[in-house]
C-alpha cells in the first residue's frame, strides 16, 4: 500500500455562509435587518467517493468546474479535513503539489533566499536545501538571477523557480492541478518532461486537467467527477469519452 | 494498511503540535531571519532605528513625568527603560500576530505545515529585536546610573522566558481569532493603551497605593515588568506574588493559546 491513496465513502461538506460577517458591526445590524442575516447553505464538494490509487499509478481527475477535483487534491494534501468517510495516505509520505508555484515567496528576498525559505515551508531541515540547491538553480535556468530580489523577476521567471523547487523536493505523491494553464510552451515542455521522469521513478501522480491530450499522455487511469460524485473509474479513453458526453450535455466543450 | 494514516482521523494534540514545531524549526528560523532582513535591508542606519524609537519615547516620558509632573522617583529614566522595552516587545508581537495568518492566506491554503509557526515567528522576531535593544541599553544604563551588579539580576532570563511564553499564548489566540473575526485587530488597538496604564511602566509597582496593588499586579504584563524593576532597579529578589502571578500567567496563557489554536486549526484553511 506504500505510496498509495485510498478513499472510502469520502465526503467533504462546505458551509456556504451568505452574508457571513467577519465584522462585529454587521453582526449587530443583522439583529434588526432580515436581509443582513447570515444564512448557511450546505455544499458537498466531494460526496461518497471511493477509489484506490496504487503506488506508481498516474491517475487523471476530470470533470467540469466545481466537480470536486481540486477539493479532492486538497483532501489528499491534508489541507482540508474530510467531513465523513476515510482517506488513507501513507504515513510520512512526502506529498508534493504543483498547484502553488511560488506561493510563500517574499518579493524583497533574492531568488536564493526564497529557495531556502520555500524549502523550509515544505518541512526540509537545514542541510537538505543546501544539497538540492544546485539542482534547483540548474533546473530553473536562472543562474544569473539568484541574487536578484524576486520582485524584479518576470512572472515567467517566478513560475520557473517555483516549479524548480517543487520538482526537486522529491515527493512520493505528486498532486498537479491545471499546471498547463500557465506558462509558455518552453515551460510546459519542461513540465511534461518532469512529470514523465516522476512516472519513470514510480511516483504516484494525481493529475487534474481539462485538457484531454494532457490526460492521455500522462495518465494510466481516469476518474470522472461531477457534483462531487464519482461517475466513472477506469481506462483513460473511456473516461475521457464519458467526460466529453457529460460536457456536451451541459453545452460545454471538453477542450475548455 | 498499518503504515497508512487516515486523514479523517488525524487529530493534532498539544504534543503533536510541539513535535511539528520542532520539526519545522528551520522554517521558524527562516521566518524570523526574513523579517529581520526585510526590516533593515536598504536602510542606511539599519539596526540603529530600533534604538531611536525607545530613545524618543523615553525622552518624552521623562520630560512629562520628571519635569512637568515633578515625579520624585529616583533614576526615572532607568525605571522607564525597564518597562518600556518589554512593553514594546509585547505590543510589536501582538500587533504583528493578528495579521500573521490573514497575510499568509495563500500559503496556508496550498501548503500543509504547522500554521502555528506563523504567530510564533512574529513573537520570536520581536523578541530578537527586544534582546538586541536591551543588550545595548541595559549595560549603558547600569553604568550611567552607577548601579552595582547584584545576584537577583541573574533571574532576568527566567522572567524573560515567562514573558515569552505568555506572549506566544496571546499571539496564538489573536492570530487564529482574526481569521474568524477581523475585529480582533481593532479590539487590540483599543485594549493596548488601557493595558499600558494599568501596567507599572511609568511608575514603580511599589508606589501604587496598597489597596490597588493586587489589582495592578493582576494586569497581564505587570508581574513581568514588576520583576524587571525588582531585580534591576531595586536589586531585590522578586516577591512571592510576582513569582506566582508570573508563572501562572505565563504557563496558563500558553496552554490557553494552544488549546484555542488547536480548536480552530482545522477550519483555518477553509475560512481564510
Amino acid at each position: 500500500m506504500d505510496g498509495s491513496v485510498v478513499a472510502q465513502d469520502l465526503s467533504k461538506r462546505f458551509l456556504l455562509r451568505h452574508n457571513r460577517a467577519a465584522e462585529l458591526k454587521v453582526r449587530f445590524l443583522a439583529l434588526f435587518h432580515e436581509s443582513k442575516r447570515e444564512t448557511i447553505e450546505e455544499f458537498w464538494a466531494v460526496r461518497d467517493v471511493s477509489a484506490s490509487i496504487a503506488k506508481g499509478e498516474a491517475v487523471g481527475l476530470v470533470g467540469r468546474n466545481g466537480s470536486g477535483k481540486s477539493t479532492f487534491l486538497k483532501l489528499v494534501a491534508g489541507l482540508y479535513r474530510p467531513t465523513s468517510g476515510h482517506l488513507f495516505v501513507p504515513r510520512d509520505a512526502r506529498i508534493g503539489t504543483l498547484i502553488e508555484l511560488g506561493v510563500g515567496f517574499e518579493d524583497e528576498l533574492t531568488g536564493r533566499e526564497n529557495v531556502f525559505l520555500s524549502a523550509s515551508i515544505h518541512g526540509l531541515s537545514r542541510a537538505e536545501p543546501t544539497a538540492i540547491y544546485p539542482a534547483i538553480v540548474k533546473y530553473s535556468g536562472l543562474e544569473h538571477f539568484m541574487d536578484v530580489p524576486i520582485k524584479n523577476y518576470s512572472s515567467g521567471m517566478h513560475m520557473r523557480i517555483g516549479f524548480a523547487i517543487s520538482a526537486n523536493l522529491d515527493p512520493d505523491i505528486l498532486l498537479l492541478d491545471e499546471i498547463f494553464a500557465v506558462g509558455d510552451a518552453d515551460f510546459q515542455q519542461q513540465c511534461v518532461r518532469t512529470i514523465a521522469d516522476f512516472k519513470k521513478r514510480g511516483k504516484t501522480i494525481l493529475f487534474v486537467s481539462h485538457e484531454p491530450e494532457a490526460v492521455r499522455s500522462i495518465c494510466d487511469r481516469v476518474l470522472v467527477l461531477d457534483h462531487g460524485r464519482l461517475l466513472f473509474d477506469g481506462a483513460v479513453d473511456d473516461g475521457l469519452a464519458h467526460y466529453a458526453d457529460l460536457a456536451a450535455q451541459h453545452g460545454q466543450q471538453p477542450g475548455l | 494498511m498499518t503504515d497508512m494514516v487516515d486523514r479523517a482521523a488525524e487529530r493534532s494534540t498539544i504534543w503533536s503540535t510541539i513535535a511539528a514545531l520542532v520539526r519545522y524549526r528551520e522554517l521558524l528560523r527562516n521566518l524570523v531571519l526574513k523579517d529581520l532582513k526585510l526590516k533593515y535591508r536598504g536602510s542606511v542606519l539599519g539596526f540603529l532605528w530600533s534604538l531611536v524609537n525607545p530613545l524618543i519615547m523615553m525622552g518624552v516620558y521623562t520630560v512629562a513625568f520628571k519635569y512637568i509632573l515633578r515625579s520624585k522617583v529616583e533614576g526615572f529614566v532607568f525605571l522607564l527603560l525597564l518597562g518600556l522595552l518589554p512593553w514594546g516587545f509585547f505590543v510589536g508581537s501582538t500587533t504583528m500576530a493578528t495579521r500573521s495568518m490573514t497575510d499568509s492566506s495563500d500559503l496556508m491554503k496550498s501548503v500543509r505545515f504547522p500554521s502555528a509557526v506563523l504567530p510564533i515567528a512574529t513573537v520570536l522576531f520581536n523578541f530578537a529585536q527586544y534582546v538586541l535593544t536591551i543588550v545595548v541599553f541595559l549595560p549603558l544604563m547600569l553604568v550611567a546610573q552607577g548601579v552595582p551588579l547584584a545576584a537577583p539580576m541573574l533571574l532576568y532570563p527566567v522572567f524573560l522566558t515567562l514573558q515569552v511564553l505568555f506572549t506566544v499564548g496571546v499571539a496564538l489566540v489573536l492570530a487564529a481569532g482574526t481569521v474568524f473575526f477581523r475585529d480582533v485587530r481593532h479590539l487590540l488597538e483599543v485594549a493596548l493603551p488601557v493595558l499600558f496604564w494599568v501596567t507599572p511602566i511609568v511608575y514603580p509597582l511599589t508606589q501604587v497605593p496598597a489597596q490597588w496593588r493586587p489589582l495592578i499586579l493582576l494586569s497581564p504584563l505587570s508581574s513581568y515588568i514588576a520583576a524587571y524593576q525588582q531585580i534591576f532597579y531595586y536589586r531585590q529578589w522578586p516577591s512571592a506574588e510576582i513569582w506566582i502571578v508570573g508563572i501562572v500567567y505565563g504557563c496558563g496563557m500558553l496552554l490557553i493559546g494552544m488549546r484555542f489554536f488547536l480548536a480552530m486549526e482545522d477550519r483555518l484553511a477553509e475560512r481564510l
